[in-house]
């Protein structure tokens, strides 16, 4: 123990003497660990650690499966096929429902309103889930019943920001869509159900209407169940899919009705879409790991060069050949447990940054790091320590102690041998290096490819802004919400540097926002069992050239389009491609279910329009657009279009909107590029780090370069001398110089080429409309290497070419 | 064949100066064998490096031939010194990955003779000195003498005018020394001009001319018509 302690305490004292080294060390491996200790922590705490719930094992979410195939197999669960499950089914021991919405807030006090995201759920979400609010209660059946009183639960961060967590906020009335609420409970800071940033809970068969919630193909609810003990998911899925195919047989004219249910543990259904970019995040931080510990090896063996003199006389004096070796390993654990503790604390800052920025993402709030998380930290920088203590210490050559002890000559085989091993450890580095490059450049390109994606329309200087009519004040169907929206139109086109402004119930980029079917009028009927069903939009008439989408054919709504007199429709080109293949749409008869409930029985094509993505990752869809000012959709999105900086119009349009109501939130204030980058947020996020570990593995491999080349050039010299006295000109050794220092950087890129095109595949679902074997990215990667390698050695191998060769000479 | 007028070479040492050669004034006839000797630090080795044009801190005059050394750059240095001169180090500076003929092609690498033509030049060293037995040998599997008879078939290997020579015996026991010196002096009655440095009075001898070196100052120039001959 003492020899140890001996041992440690003289390790220290060397790194002191040589503080550039032993800093530089440190922040490699500081980088490496941190990097990969803050991804496992997000893994761990995201994908790893059961969900919070009481014996989550047994909880299942529940989705119909809709029609064959892989497209709807996991489709959100209808009303009326819900209630079939609740009644017929014998495996689960409770079923909950709920469904997301955005709902405004206000207060009684003169609070401004805001737009947050609500679940409505079924008074018995929280039970299943085995969760407790943490202030007041939950729901109970009688709140969860058509004309009860309204009653709502906060989450605990609205009731912190907004009520100041005051406990007396129980039994309060705070107005939700304009309806009185009260407030009932708070749940779990913790707590997050269905979605991270769900911040309002209200009973769902109190909320929406019967019509809507006992249908068997309205597919907008999500179920999850609590399993009964002893029932496999597989004999629950059995269970219900048994239930379901008797309704869709009892129901063959409906096409929409499913066959079949399916299921899937609820934390896969909550992680899912985040589990692969995390785990391939997670592999490029072992890999920086790893390109770390081997740049830390190669400084140390660079190192044990330079103390080979010195360990020599060690060997000379009676030090054993495992005292040695443990001596490299000390000074190997030493740099790694200091780097490891500064690389701890990185990780801390980093998953904060990361729950700070990205709160949205799923159990976000879970991430911290642990007594595992320590464990794992503990772990990685013994593993750090043992791979580039090893890899020195058994290089180290402590057998010819005479040959060194009389040898003063750079020139001996023991030196080749080492700048040998750097090279094939830099190979690796290299190789490591390109993968990641790699794997980088083709999330870039993914998402530059996303982000030039051409929506269908102007994406230049177009505000948008969110609002919903609250159902009390401005019932639908009916002219309330007609008249708000024309009314507002209006007055926004007179405003000074409006060019055109027009309404619709989602712009593009917002998302699918539902589809419906219809039935082309003058088309024969259907065969039974089978439908037509497409996207489907409410807008005025000025709509389309505020948002700069061309009308092809036709022209835009009539003036005159208003409420049950509002009987035409415009169609996208993708729409008329599809259902009017080879005619001539205009003039055709569409019956649309959602127009007839306003007594409209049919809707004349007036018109075709550019086709529009409804997401930037998708195709162009079929859509079909109804006028807004039928009264039937209370919500939607104001869009502004300007020729000077729109965004400056943001203030002046709400005030527009506080004048015409001063309790109606505007959510979503964005121009069109802002709301593209945030509908793009996971893509960017995912290439911004992939990209930053990238280029950090870049900067590792050019200094490994750079000092492996710097090692070689101050073991050559007496042989540069030579060659120069012997006839070589300074292009020569130039040349000589780079080609060594090369060699690695260009096997570990045929190398790090072919691993890259083994694994890349990995990430297909990440890309968007890229091949995971792009031939232009991995070009780009081999350039970009090759130049920043070459880059790294030019320095050393210039200043071999300008060694003087009577110095050079003198050295040996 | 060369000729040096008032050669000096210092070096900055902090704020001083410190003088290794003062006005040299040396003529070197073609056939030449010439000696340079003096005690360390006399100049010796200095006065080499310039006539090999590596070093090019000097001031002075340096003719080689027709050709005014002193006015040309360093890459003209270097191919002119390409062409016409072979060196010989004491501690021989074979390189340790490289064969014996490889190392006796390293300086015809450096010119534009094709491949072919050089293999051709190799060989007939090879040959000529003796070691064709040893030519895929590495330097470390040779005795010092075997590395210096290498040593010296490289620096002859182009057909040098000038043959410079510092310490070549410096690493050897006596009688490898006597055999490379017998090798010199045959070289040198095929025509080639030598000059070497050495301590040894017994390699002086197989030389024509003894220059010698005092702090730097050139104190003695003798030359003796049967010098070479004498040595047995």
């Amino acid at each position: 123990m003492n020899t140890l302690l001996h041992d440690l305490h003289y390790a220290v004292r060397r790194l002191q003497r040589a503080p550039g080294f032993a800093l530089m060390a440190i922040l490699v491996m500081a980088l490496g660990i941190g990097a990969n200790v803050a991804l496992f922590t997000v893994v761990r705490s995201v994908l790893l650690k059961p969900l919070p719930f009481k014996d989550p094992s047994r909880l299942l979410m529940l989705y119909e499966q809709t029609l064959v195939g892989d497209e709807y197999a996991y489709n959100n669960v209808a009303g009326g096929i819900y209630a079939a499950w609740v009644t017929q089914n014998h495996s689960f021991s409770s079923l909950a429902l709920s469904r997301v919405t955005e709902v405004g807030l206000s207060g009684s006090g003169g609070d401004l309103p805001e737009t947050l995201k609500n679940a409505e759920v079924s008074s018995n979400l929280f039970s299943t889930l085995g969760v407790e609010p943490a202030l007041g209660r939950g729901f109970t059946a009688a709140d969860d019943t058509a004309g009860a009183n309204g009653t709502a639960v906060l989450s605990w961060s609205l009731w912190k920001r907004r009520f100041g967590g005051d406990p007396g906020v129980v039994n309060k009335t705070v107005y939700i869509d304009a309806k009185p609420y009260t407030v009932i409970g708070v749940m779990p800071a913790w707590f997050e159900y269905p979605e991270a940033t769900t911040q309002i809970w209200i009973p769902v068969y109190q909320s929406d209407p019967e019509r809507m919630i006992s249908a068997l193909d309205n597919h907008m609810y999500r179920a999850v169940g609590r399993l009964k003990p002893g029932v496999t998911p597989q004999q629950a899925t059995a269970d219900l899919a048994v239930i379901t195919r008797q309704l869709h047989d009892a129901h063959l004219d409906n096409p929409f009705v499913s066959f079949s249910a399916n299921s899937r543990p609820l934390l896969e259904h909550m992680v899912g879409p985040i589990q692969r970019p995390l785990y391939v995040l997670l592999a490029a931080t072992s890999c920086l790991l790893l390109i770390a510990c081997l740049n830390v090896a190669n400084l140390l063996v660079a190192r044990a060069a330079a103390r080979r003199k010195e360990l020599a006389i060690r060997a000379a004096l009676g030090s054993s050949r495992t005292r040695l070796f443990r001596e490299h390993l000390i000074e190997s654990f030493l740099l790694a447990a200091v780097g490891g503790a500064a690389g701890l604390a990185f990780a801390y800052g980093a998953t904060s940054w990361l729950v700070n920025i990205r709160h949205d993402m799923a159990r976000a709030n879970s991430i911290h790091i642990d007594g595992v998380v320590a464990a794992f930290a503990v772990g990685r920088v013994a593993l750090c320590a043992l791979v580039a203590g090893l890899i020195s210490a058994l290089n180290a050559d402590n057998k010819n102690v005479l040959t060194t002890l009389h040898e003063s000559s750079n020139m001996h085989s023991a030196g080749k041998q080492r700048a040998q091993l750097r090279k094939i450890l830099l190979a690796a580095e290299v190789g490591l290096t390109v993968v990641l490059l790699v794997g980088a450049s083709l999330l870039i390109k993914s998402y530059e490819r996303l982000r030039t994606t051409d929506m269908g329309c102007a994406t230049n200087n177009v505000l948008t802004m969110r609002l919903s009519l609250p159902y009390a004040r401005y019932k639908t169907p009916g002219p309330a919400a007609a008249t708000f929206v024309s009314t507002l139109l209006e007055r926004v086109r007179t405003l000074p540097g409006v060019e055109a402004a027009g309404f619709v119930t989602a712009v593009p980029g917002q998302g699918y926002y539902g589809d419906e079917s219809f039935k082309i009028v003058e088309d024969p009927p259907l065969p039974q069992g089978q439908a037509q069903f497409a996207i489907y939009r409410y807008s005025d008439p000025g709509y389309f050239a505020a948002m700069g989408i061309p009308i092809l054919r036709g022209h835009t709504f009539d003036d005159g389009q208003m409420l049950d007199h509002a009987d035409e429709v415009i169609i996208s080109e993708s729409f008329a491609r599809k259902f009017f293949p080879g005619e001539d749409p205009i003039g055709k008869h569409i019956r649309f279910s959602e127009q007839q409930t306003v007594g409209v029985n049919s809707s004349i094509v007036v018109g075709v329009v550019g086709d529009t993505r409804y997401s930037i990752g998708e195709p162009a869809a079929a859509i079909q657009y109804y006028p807004i000012y039928t009264g039937t959709e209370s919500y939607g999105a104001l869009v502004i279009r300007s020729s000077r900086d729109v965004a400056q119009l943001a203030m002046p349009v709400q005030r527009v909107i506080q004048g015409m109501d001063r309790d109606l939130p505007v959510a979503d204030v964005l121009t069109m590029d802002q709301l593209l980058g945030k509908s793009t947020l996971d893509q960017s996020f995912n290439t911004t780090l992939l990209s930053s570990f990238a280029l950090l593995s870049l900067l590792l491999a050019a200094v490994g370069l750079f000092g492996v080349l710097s090692y070689i050039v101050a073991q050559r010299t007496s042989e540069i001398g030579i060659r120069i006295a012997l006839g070589a000109q300074r292009q020569e050794v130039l040349r000589l110089m780079l080609v060594d220092g090369l060699w690695p950087a260009f096997a570990g890129l045929v190398l790090g080429l072919a691993a890259s095109a083994a694994t890349v595949r990995l990430m297909r679902s990440m890309l968007y409309e890229t091949q995971p074997l792009d031939p232009m990215v991995f070009a780009a990667v081999t350039g970009t290497l090759l130049l920043v390698a070459a880059i790294a050695c030019l320095a050393p191998a210039w200043r071999a070419s300008r060694l003087d060769p009577v110095q050079a000479l003198r050295t040996e | 064949m060369i000729e040096l007028k008032n050669i000096e070479r210092s070096y900055k040492t902090g704020h001083t100066e410190e003088w290794v050669l003062r006005r040299i004034g040396l003529t070197i006839r073609e056939g030449d064998f010439v000696t340079i000797m003096g005690p360390s630090g006399a100049g010796k080795s200095s006065l080499l490096n310039i006539l090999a044009m590596l070093d090019d801190g000097w001031k002075g005059e340096y003719w080689f031939g027709e050709t005014a050394v002193h006015t040309l750059n360093r890459k003209q240095r270097g191919d002119l010194a390409r062409e016409r001169i072979g060196m010989v180090f004491q501690s021989y500076h074979l390189l340790d990955d490289l064969t014996v003929a490889e190392n006796i092609d390293l300086p015809l690498s450096y010119k534009n003779i094709p491949g072919k033509d050089r293999a051709g030049m190799v060989a007939d060293i090879l040959d000529r000195f003796q070691v064709v037995a040893k030519k895929d040998l590495f330097p470390n599997q040779l005795s010092g003498g075997q590395q210096q008879l290498v040593g010296i078939a490289r620096a002859v290997v182009h057909a040098p005018a000038l043959l410079l020579a510092d310490e070549p015996t410096g690493n050897l026991h006596s009688t490898q020394a006597r055999e490379i010196m017998e090798l010199f002096r045959d070289l040198n009655r095929q025509g080639t001009t030598i000059v070497q440095v050495t301590h040894s009075e017994e390699n002086a001898r197989y030389g024509k001319r003894i220059v010698e070196l005092r702090d730097g100052w050139m104190t003695r120039d003798e030359t003796f018509q049967t010098a070479a001959a004498e040595v047995k």
